[in-house]
């Protein structure tokens, strides 16, 4: 009878443990993900510009250059002839089929203290980077002529930025 | 005559036993019971699953170091100016890791993250991940149905340049009944 109930007490002193363990801890295995992708980048094309060509001002008026290329004028400017207008390029390269949007500034084109202010008009105001993480857009403007300009090669600068969607 | 007295005895005796069970076992004399209580409460084991993972998203690499920490509710912040490369749409949803917990209503329970680093990789590549916390304040308790869930959130820490790519890693929550 002794024997009996010593065999009871081993057999609970060694399952009791077993038995505990399990119910009274759980652990479960948490994934923690992060994706870095490639940065936007944008880069001026080499000798391109935004050409607003040349001009005769008379009283003054416009020159418009669509982000295409093709020039137009307004007022009584006069593009001379043999002159070409042409629009800048910018090409983007980044994460492949992200999409981004297009920004850019107004300027100034000046010859010593004279300047004519222009506005810019990009080819798209967002786009699509290819599979291959490239894309390039252009940009046209409107140079504004007061008719009071001297006669030179005025040049300015103006910013495009680009931004991941 | 006699024997019908006796039959009559009987039928008293058998309606007493009837009526005061104790009282019949009491009569041998020699041994005395006394009903006695043995209690045992078999309760759920508690049990913890990962539902979602802990989701950074996606991120432009950044030209400076800095972290972005995703809070157990899913509110973003980051240093070193990379709030911008966070600010990228995301073509996959991210949040904050969840979890839920079953087990006996309304026990409480502890819950242990890993309170160091941990490193998610993509191939050779590391990022780590650090603060690791969850959203419990004070003592959690299993609610009166047996259950109750929670998110957890972290810090990532991102170098100069980090390397593209998809990262990974895993961690470990652990609950123990209180």
């Amino acid at each position: 009878m002794k024997k009996l109930i010593l065999a009871s007490a081993i057999a609970i002193a060694f399952a009791s443990p077993a038995f505990a363990a399990p119910g009274n801890t759980s652990t479960a295995t948490g994934t923690a993900t992060a994706t870095i992708v490639a940065p936007i980048t944008l880069t001026h094309t080499s000798g391109a510009a935004l050409g607003f060509g040349r001009f005769t001002t008379g009283n003054g008026g416009s020159v418009t250059v669509s982000p295409a290329g093709a020039g137009s004028v307004t007022g009584e400017v006069t593009l001379v002839p043999g002159s070409t207008n042409s629009a800048d390029a910018f090409t983007v390269a980044g994460d492949a089929s992200r999409s981004f949007s297009i920004a850019t500034t107004g300027g100034t084109v000046s010859a010593g203290a004279t300047s004519m202010p222009f506005t810019t008009t990009a080819s798209a105001a967002s786009a699509t980077l290819s599979a291959a993480g490239t894309s390039s857009f252009t940009v046209g403007g409107t140079l504004t002529v007061a008719g009071t300009e001297a006669a030179g090669a005025y040049t300015g600068s103006f910013t495009a930025t680009v931004t991941y969607n | 005559m006699t024997t019908f007295s006796l039959r009559a005895l009987t039928a008293t005796l058998l309606a007493a036993l009837a009526l005061a069970p104790g009282v019949a076992s009491a009569a041998p004399g020699n041994r005395s019971s006394k009903p006695g209580v043995a209690q045992a409460t078999v309760v759920q084991p508690i049990r913890i699953v990962a539902v979602n993972p802990l989701r950074f998203g996606q991120i432009a690499r950044p030209s400076t170091a800095g972290t972005i920490v995703m809070s157990p509710l899913g509110v973003r912040t980051a240093t070193g100016g990379l709030l911008p490369s966070t600010a990228i749409v995301q073509t996959i949803a991210r949040g904050p890791g969840s979890f839920t917990v079953t087990g006996d209503p309304n026990r409480t329970f502890r819950l242990t993250l890993p309170g160091g680093n941990v490193t998610l990789r993509a191939g050779t590549q590391t990022l780590r991940m650090s603060a690791m916390r969850s959203s419990i304040a004070g003592t959690p308790r299993l609610s009166a149905a047996g259950t109750y869930a929670f998110t957890v959130g972290a810090t990532l820490n991102l170098a100069a340049n980090q390397a593209i790519g998809t990262y990974s890693g895993t961690y470990t929550a652990t609950v123990v009944y209180q």
